[in-house]
């Protein structure tokens, strides 16, 4: 064989060879989830929308933007939505789906305001509470709400004309509010940051608000989730509640209409709150009262100016609840002694933090007074970055610089209790249901060293 | 007569001028007793703010803060002045007794103090219709009222066959109101008597009522067999409450003795009022054949009325500021520091259900016959048209249903009414007619509010309701002025028109205006009027049964571990229906010594003053006694003087929930086993002295 046959030889050989190599590998994008047209973010929008706000585009809302009955919106991840003046709202009848992801979140909110978090920052000069728009109204007929991954700010403005029907007995807007009891409403991993008054709102519906944050809720009055009557059932945890005027969590069942209201509130890390409301009866973490049922477990309640309260006036369903497993911290007399509020229903548990029988007087009757001079500044839950002991609770009042996931030796840990369950009231679906449900854990709070819970 | 008539209708006719001048005037000064124990707090009505801002500078103005004043609750505690009332009536005719003129003024200022506790219960009770008390309030009023009056009558006879005349009515309330309240809540806080959170709240109000008429009216003896008659009305009726303001703080309470220093809450300013006109016009044609007998004839007419009102509310929230990022603690009104947030709640809430404009136009015809048969029997019959059509607009938005609509039906009313004369002494009457109630203009407004403890609405669907009414009555007067009635009554209501609670579906449980299937009313009445020599006394007893079913909400376990509503239907009397009322008096008339004296007491049974949405939860005033003494005598020739005294007996008025009290009450004043107390109040005693000046 001469050197030019072998070359050539050679050569056939290995593209035969090559050819012998090739492997099957296709990538194909798939589209993102979208429905009907894209919403053209030619113009603000006004009168009513539906279709797809497209991923990375910025919007603006003038006034108030109806979805109409049978109509859907989709907000895909990464837009941005500006509400133009304070009568801007979004007035929901037919389905509102804003699902963000951890990387492109969906923003609801104000073009240029700073946010201004540090304890210098009075509340009445925040523009967090000043109650710049109105927020996502949903009427008595909505059948879903979903709000995954979305940032929703400074809501809470005034309104002359009532927006729906059932509304017109004062003039304010809450965050988001949802009516319909068999409507389907779920909040997964949002943030709202600011509320002149409530947060969220719901009066009806199969419902689970999980792993959120809401911060600055309620200039003076306001509640940061209230669910009141409506049949509501669902879940209400992992969620990180801050600087809220009044109470975080209240639970009612109202009239009682339709089914038992039914909500497990477990797993809550609940911060500085209550410290802004002038009314005395309003000041608590979490609140069940009117025959209101469900769990409440595994909540951490730091420094909030009130504790656990089974309003004794409108007593909750006490065979139907169930708690325990709830830990407090308080820095100061007052707050230690508004733990389990004097004249309340609220039994203190032996599974709470601190144990109660270290502290309370022997025969200590359920509602009675007592001394909480010997657990002030007991108990610290060793967040990870947040200042405790606190001076003035009411001055840290956000998340910024702030990181509630907990150290090593912290009490919080191992005194969960896993042995109940989430109601799990909505189907799991990525676009119209919950995500995943974080089932109630062993370590009390938001961020269990497990590592499920809170993700912001 | 009118249509609107289920409880009768009373004839108002004015005297005309008698044949010689007279004059007639009083004056008198008098206090209120409770007045000695008590200061009364008045406010600077001033400083009240007629207009609220929307009003005064348009919809679109943003009010602020400087816009609202808090002089309203600077308050001033000390012995009132005394009341004051005067009045004088004169009269006379001109031109050969053919003009007649009659004028009356009448003014009137008095200042009351009153006292009551109240308990508010929840508005949903706690499981199986337990009542259950959010609060325990002292509540101290101090009302000042000024009533003027002014009548005009001018009649004139043109001639024998034809005459007209013309009244003037004005009559003014004006009220000045101060409501003091000590709110212990019962709730959040409340280990016992002594240790509690509490709220004080002060409010001012003051409240101006106008109502005016002019009637003009002519007879006209056409000829010998025709009558006419016609009535030209026109009424405006007007109430306003401006400024309506309750100032609130809040405070701690431990084992007696304030723990905390107080901060005040947020409150309201409420603006309402509303303006009633009316403009009627009548018409009666008479028909008095010679060939019939006398006394009989036929008559027939048309009345045309058109019913106007416009009504307005809106209410501004102000908030007190936070101060370095807390509650305000409260020094004086003068350096509370209040606003509004947003900003934008400044424009207050003017689009809202109570304010709406609402028309209601009637026209009617009728036809009547009266016949007199052998002298004893007299009968009159007949038949009455009337044609309803009423519309509404209200302020709320264009997409919400039910913004305007309209409302029309006709009723056919017969009546028939037979007196028999059994002697010049006795008559025994009989009358049946049938009779209709309009919906109340606001209880036909479509509206849908979620408020913080129930849901209400409007309903405009309601019908009108319509009564057949039965009544027999012996009457016999046996002198000059002694007379015994004794009657009986029954009374079918047809679409009775009551508050309930209907379960709407995913609406849940809505307290609405509804007709309730059917209600019964009857009982009997004697009034007797006795006089021996100078002695007499004055009887009227009237004994009712009323019955109406509607349903009421039931709070409790529905069987499946949830508690919820349903409705469940309630039998009970009439709101407001006493089963006994009675009322006496002693009278003593001594013309030659020129002395009148009357004690006079009035007996209310046990009723329902408020009806509750819950099964069983009404709220049952308790009998009630009072006791008044009047008496005067002349001095000189002209001169009387008059004094009177008041609810001497100041029996405090209570108001129950008739239901078993089990509960282990750490509340005061609730320990009775069979009652639940909301209320007790005390009005006091009061007196007047005066004079007298009668010219005939």
């Amino acid at each position: 064989m001469t050197a030019k046959n072998f070359q050539t030889a050679f050569i056939v050989g290995a593209i035969l060879l090559c050819s012998s190599c090739q492997k099957d590998n296709t990538e194909i994008s798939t589209p993102p989830f979208s429905v009907g047209k894209e919403v053209s973010d030619a113009a603000p929008l006004t009168g009513s929308v539906k279709g797809t706000m497209t991923s990375g585009k910025t919007y603006y809302v003038d006034g108030e933007v109806t979805i109409n009955r049978g109509d859907t919106l989709l907000i895909q991840p990464g837009v941005t939505v500006y509400a133009k003046n304070a009568t801007s709202v979004f007035i929901v009848k037919g389905v509102f789906l804003s699902l963000g992801t951890k990387e492109k979140p969906v923003k609801l909110s104000v073009e240029g305001k700073t946010k201004q978090d540090s304890p210098s920052t009075l509340p009445e000069n925040d523009p967090a509470m000043a109650g710049l728009w109105g927020g996502v109204v949903c009427d008595m007929e909505c059948p879903r709400l979903i709000l995954k991954w979305t940032n929703i700010e400074y809501t809470g403005s005034h309104f002359t004309n009532p927006p729906i029907e059932g509304l017109s007995g004062h003039g304010y807007y809450w965050g988001v509010t949802f009516l319909n009891p068999e409507g389907t409403f779920v909040m997964e991993d949002c943030h709202m940051y600011g509320a002149n008054t409530e947060g969220v709102r719901i009066m009806g519906g199969y419902i689970s608000i999980l792993r959120n944050k809401f911060e600055k809720i309620g200039l003076q009055l306001g509640d940061a989730v209230t669910i009141k009557g409506g049949g509501t059932q669902g879940d209400v945890a992992y969620n990180v509640f801050i600087g809220c005027s009044s109470q975080c969590i209240v639970v009612d069942n109202f009239e009682g209409n339709t089914r038992q209201v039914t909500v497990n509130a477990y797993n809550n890390t609940i911060i500085n709150s209550g410290w802004r409301t002038a009314r005395a009866n309003e000041v608590y973490g979490i609140t069940y009262f009117r025959q209101a049922a469900g769990l409440i477990c595994n909540n951490a309640i730091v420094n909030c100016r009130g504790g656990l309260f089974l309003d004794n006036g409108k007593p909750p369903k006490l065979d139907a609840l169930n708690y325990g497993y709830n830990s407090f911290y308080a820095d100061t007399k007052d707050i230690a002694e508004n733990i389990y509020p004097w004249g309340s229903l609220t039994e203190p548990k032996t599974t709470d933090l601190p144990t109660p029988s270290s502290y309370l007087p022997a025969g200590f009757q359920t509602g009675g007074e007592y001394d909480g001079s010997a657990i002030t500044g007991v108990n610290n839950p060793l967040f990870k970055q947040f200042t405790i002991p606190c001076p003035d609770p009411a001055k840290y009042s956000y998340t910024a610089g702030h990181d509630f996931h907990i150290n090593t030796g912290s009490p919080l840990i191992g005194k969960g209790t896993g042995t109940i369950f989430a109601l799990k009231k909505v189907p799991i679906d990525p676009n119209f249901g919950v995500t995943e449900y974080s089932e109630p854990g062993s370590d009390i709070g938001a961020y269990p060293t497990t590592g499920i819970g809170n993700k912001l | 007569m009118e249509s609107d008539a289920i409880g009768g209708a009373m004839n108002l006719v004015m005297k005309n001028a008698p044949g010689r001048f007279f004059i007639n005037a009083n004056i008198s000064t008098g206090y209120g007793m409770s007045l000695g124990r008590n200061d009364f707090r008045s406010f600077n009505t001033g400083a009240i703010m007629d207009l609220s801002p929307a009003q005064r500078y348009g919809a679109d103005y943003c009010a602020t803060p400087g816009d609202f004043s808090l002089k309203v609750f600077d308050y001033n505690d000390r012995r009132p002045y005394p009341d004051f009332n005067a009045g004088i009536s004169i009269g006379n005719r001109f031109f050969g007794h053919k003009l007649g003129v009659v004028a009356s003024v009448s003014y009137q200022n008095n200042r009351r103090f009153d006292q009551s506790t109240f308990f508010e219960p929840y508005v949903v009770p706690t499981p199986e219709n337990t009542p259950s008390f959010a609060n325990m309030q002292l509540r101290k009023y101090s009302t000042q009222t000024e009533r003027i009056g002014v009548h005009v009558k001018v009649d004139y006879t043109i001639n024998r066959k034809h005459s007209i005349s013309l009244y003037g009515l004005l009559v003014n309330l004006n009220e000045a109101q101060s409501r003091s309240t000590v709110d212990t809540m019962l709730s959040a806080g409340y280990i016992g008597a002594g240790s509690a959170n509490v709220q004080l709240w002060e409010r001012s109000r003051v409240q101006n009522q106008y109502i005016g008429n002019g009637t003009v009216k002519g007879e006209h003896q056409l000829t010998a067999m025709f009558k006419l008659d016609w009535t030209g009305a026109l009424s405006l009726a007007t109430n306003n409450m401006p400024g309506w303001g309750e100032f609130q703080t809040q405070h701690t309470v431990r084992n007696g003795m304030v723990s905390s220093q107080p901060v005040i809450l947020p409150f309201k300013y409420i603006w309402q009022n509303n303006r009633d006109g009316d403009r009627s016009i009548m018409l009666n044609l008479a028909y008095a054949p010679e060939a019939w007998m006398k006394g009989s004839e036929l008559k027939v007419g048309t009345l045309y009325r058109a019913k106007h009102r416009n009504s307005y509310y809106n209410s501004y929230d102000l908030y007190p500021k936070l101060i370095n990022g807390a509650p305000q603690v409260f020094e004086s009104v003068d350096k509370a520091e209040m606003y509004f947030t947003p900003v934008e709640a400044g424009y207050g809430s003017e689009i809202n259900p109570n304010h709406y404009i609402s028309d209601e136009n009637i026209l009617a015809a009728y036809i009547q016959v009266k016949i007199k048969l052998w002298n004893k029997i007299q009968i009159l019959t007949g038949a009455r048209v009337e044609e309803t059509r009423q519309q509404f607009e209200t302020s709320m938005p264009e997409k919400f249903e039910g913004k305007r609509g309209k409302i029309n039906y006709t009723d056919f009313l017969p009546s028939f009414h037979l007196k028999y004369e059994i002697d010049e002494k006795q008559n025994l009457r009989f009358s049946y007619y049938k009779a209709i109630c309009r919906p109340g203009f606001f209880e036909v407004i479509p509206y849908f509010i979620i408020g913080e403890d129930y849901k209400e609405g409007g309903n405009p669907y309601l019908k009108h309701t319509r009564a057949y009414n039965f009544d027999i009555r012996y009457e016999y007067f046996p002198t000059g002025i002694d007379q015994l009635l004794l009657g009986i009554f029954y009374k079918d209501i047809k679409d009775p028109i009551e508050h309930g609670y209907s379960l709407e579906g995913s609406l849940g449980a809505v307290l609405r205006p509804n007709n309730f299937g059917e209600a019964y009313n009857y009982g009997a009445e004697i009034v007797l009027t006795k006089y021996i020599g100078n002695f007499g006394m004055s009887l009227n007893y009237t004994f009712t049964r009323s019955q109406i079913t509607t349903d009421k909400g039931y709070y409790g376990d529905n069987g499946n571990g949830e508690i919820l509503t349903v409705t469940m239907p309630q039998t009970r009397p009439l709101q407001g229906q006493s089963m006994h009322v009675a009322n006496v008096s002693l009278l003593y008339k001594n013309p030659k010594l020129g002395l009148d004296a009357q004690l006079s007491s009035v007996y209310t049974g046990k009723r329902i003053l408020q009806l509750s949405p819950y099964y069983g939860l009404d709220y049952w005033q308790q009998p009630a006694v009072t006791l008044d003494f009047s008496t005067e005598k002349t001095i000189l020739k002209n001169f009387s003087v008059f004094v009177k005294l008041n609810n001497i007996l100041d029996i405090p008025v209570k108001v129950l929930i008739e239901k078993k009290n089990d509960m282990q009450s750490r509340i005061p004043f609730q320990k009775h086993p069979d009652y639940y107390l909301v209320q007790n109040d005390r009005f006091g005693q009061s007196g007047l002295i005066g004079f007298r000046y009668k010219l005939k």
